[in-house]
């Protein structure tokens, strides 16, 4: 397989609060993860509370969508928005050389001797460097989130930071929830190495309700169309597809 | 960072370990008794452990994939170094306990006591001295083609026995060219906005100037600056900085890593040992000197290095130069 052209897809909520406008986020977040794309939230609670109503969603919906939840203080944010997307690429990417060592030897990694596992992880560690990383984050916007979007905004900086550090590509879209005019959820930046955030800093006019379901719909939509584009000139391109692997 | 929330919840008994519990190990069979929780680091847990007589440090954690790097990395050390910067390693095993598998490896035990305390308790005057000896390893770490990452004043111990300083926690350490693993924001050149995050000498040499003035002015805190736009947050450091008279004859070093003006660590050691050496020159004439900075004094009066092979081959160049000159005009 050709690890260099590995293209790792994943959708990041950013939330305070309960889902309770839309479709379900734990159907979206599956019919994600199904797609191949993994679903990490992160929920941010008050400093000092105890936990936000939606911590024990938030960690359902991560699960469904195969990936990481954690819930945070404000100040912690930009150090686990980080983290999280770094560690969540390399868990994807070690389920599938799991998958391909089950297949292979009928073993799982952590099975292996673990001298032989430095070397597994060496590799797997290298493909994290290289690949692609997609990124879809979406940005619970509603009126509870206003005080802390410069935080947010701040976060995602620094994910820029973390992301252009490795030698694999990015490209990151932001999605607001609620969105404008009205939708449940919008586009605010398409795919782009080093998305504007100024955005986040204009005023949004707050929506009544907490759409994550549509949010994360919306994510999934954004891919897929990222997905048909590029394969579409790949095609063009004639033998191109050969040595694209799509995790 | 992030990683430390999630232990939180744990912080009391870290993986049920509480002094007494045993580990035996899955594949080589060796048994640790707990002694103590000594750390929790952003991946996993430190214990002192005593393993048929011999105190050892185990590091124990639940993600298998960074802790055999984080091994591999010490292994690497140490067999390309004679005294490598970090811990010895000793093993890298699994342990099926109750709650599932979980990995370890055994490693020597560095006692002392943490760089910040030994500062607080025995002076200021102290900094210079062990910066000098972190920059020695670190040249030895940078040889091998790695980045320390995550420097900080947590991660470096000053040894009970030779009162000499000691990295402990390499899970930061990243190849050059590579992203950084793990970092403190404090000593991070990208936070500061003063360079991006990816592993190269400048990194570890910024986080060192970092750790002088964290050392210097330990009143200063993250959190004044993580509220500012990053563009901003130098700016509004070296405005509080220029009110500290103890960094007067810092500036300039901290202002070439800051910039990224050194290209190895031994131009910011030699830069170090030169300041250093002037000061103390200053102080050696005022006779109000303790004897401890007296004994400091002398200490560094004397050559610190130990003769390398361009002493011995000058050495040896002027031998040769004498009896070439003998040769000639001797007879």
């Amino acid at each position: 397989m050709m690890w260099g052209t590995t293209t790792i897809r994943q959708i990041l909520v950013i939330t305070d609060g309960q889902a309770n406008v839309g479709s379900d986020p734990l159907e979206a977040a599956s019919l994600a993860a199904a797609n191949g794309i993994t679903v990490n939230v992160v929920g941010i609670v008050s400093e000092g509370a105890s936990g936000i109503d939606g911590g024990r969603q938030a960690h359902n919906i991560a699960s469904a969508g195969g990936g990481m939840c954690r819930i945070v203080e404000m100040r912690e944010l930009s150090g686990t928005v980080q983290m999280m997307t770094q560690k969540s690429m390399q868990m994807t990417i070690h389920q599938v050389v799991n998958r391909e060592l089950k297949s292979i030897m009928g073993e799982t990694e952590d099975s292996l001797p673990p001298m032989k596992r430095v070397q597994v992880a060496q590799m797997v560690d290298q493909i994290g460097e290289e690949a692609t990383l997609q990124l879809v984050v979406a940005v619970d916007v509603s009126a509870s989130m206003h005080s802390k979007l410069p935080r947010v905004r701040e976060a995602l900086r620094e994910l820029e930071i973390g992301l252009e550090a490795r030698s694999g590509t990015h490209e990151v879209a932001v999605i607001a929830f609620p969105g404008n005019n009205g939708q449940l959820a919008s586009t605010v930046c398409e795919f782009s190495p080093s998305p504007d955030l100024t955005w986040l800093m204009n005023d949004l006019t707050a929506g009544g309700g907490t759409p994550t379901g549509p949010a994360i719909e919306a994510a999934l939509r954004l891919h897929q169309e990222r997905r048909r584009d590029l394969q579409a000139h790949i095609d063009q391109e004639e033998d191109g597809d050969a040595s694209s692997y799509v995790v | 960072m992030g990683m430390q929330v999630l232990m939180s919840s744990k912080k009391t008994v870290p993986y049920g370990l509480t002094p007494g519990s045993v580990i035996t190990g899955k594949w080589n069979g060796s048994s640790y008794c707990i002694i103590r929780l000594i750390g929790q680091g952003a991946n996993g847990s430190v214990f002192l452990a005593d393993s048929a007589g011999t105190q050892v440090a185990l590091k124990v954690c639940s993600h298998a994939a960074d802790l055999a790097l984080e091994y591999k990395v010490l292994v690497t050390l140490a067999k390309e170094r004679a005294s490598s910067p970090g811990p010895r390693p000793i093993e890298l095993d699994d342990w099926v306990s109750r709650s599932g598998t979980l990995f370890f490896y055994a490693m020597e035990y560095i006692q002392g006591e943490q760089m910040e305390s030994f500062i607080t308790r025995k002076g200021q005057v102290w900094i210079g001295a062990f910066l000098l000896q972190l920059l020695g390893d670190l040249s030895d770490l940078h040889a091998s083609g790695h980045s320390f990452g995550d420097l900080k004043a947590e991660n470096l111990l000053i040894s009970k026995d030779r009162c000499r300083i000691r990295l402990v926690d390499f899970g930061g350490v990243s190849q050059f060219g590579k992203a950084i693993r793990e970092y403190t924001e404090w000593y991070d050149r990208a936070f500061w906005n003063a360079g991006n995050r990816r592993a190269d000498i400048a990194y570890d040499l910024f986080a060192t100037a970092q750790l002088l003035i964290k050392l210097s002015c330990p009143s200063l805190s993250v959190s004044t600056f993580a509220n500012l736009d990053a563009r901003r947050r130098g700016e509004a450091l070296f405005r509080q900085l220029s009110r500290e008279a103890v960094l007067q004859p810092w500036r300039s070093v901290i202002n070439k890593a800051w910039t990224g003006g050194y290209s190895s660590a031994d131009q910011m050691r030699s830069d170090i040992a030169r300041i250093q050496q002037e000061w103390l020159n200053k102080q050696r004439k005022s006779p109000k000197l303790s004897p401890t900075q007296q004994q400091l004094a002398m200490s560094v009066k004397k050559p610190r290095r130990k003769w390398d092979w361009t002493d011995w081959s000058i050495l040896a160049a002027s031998f040769l130069a004498a009896a070439v000159l003998v040769k000639l005009f001797g007879t």
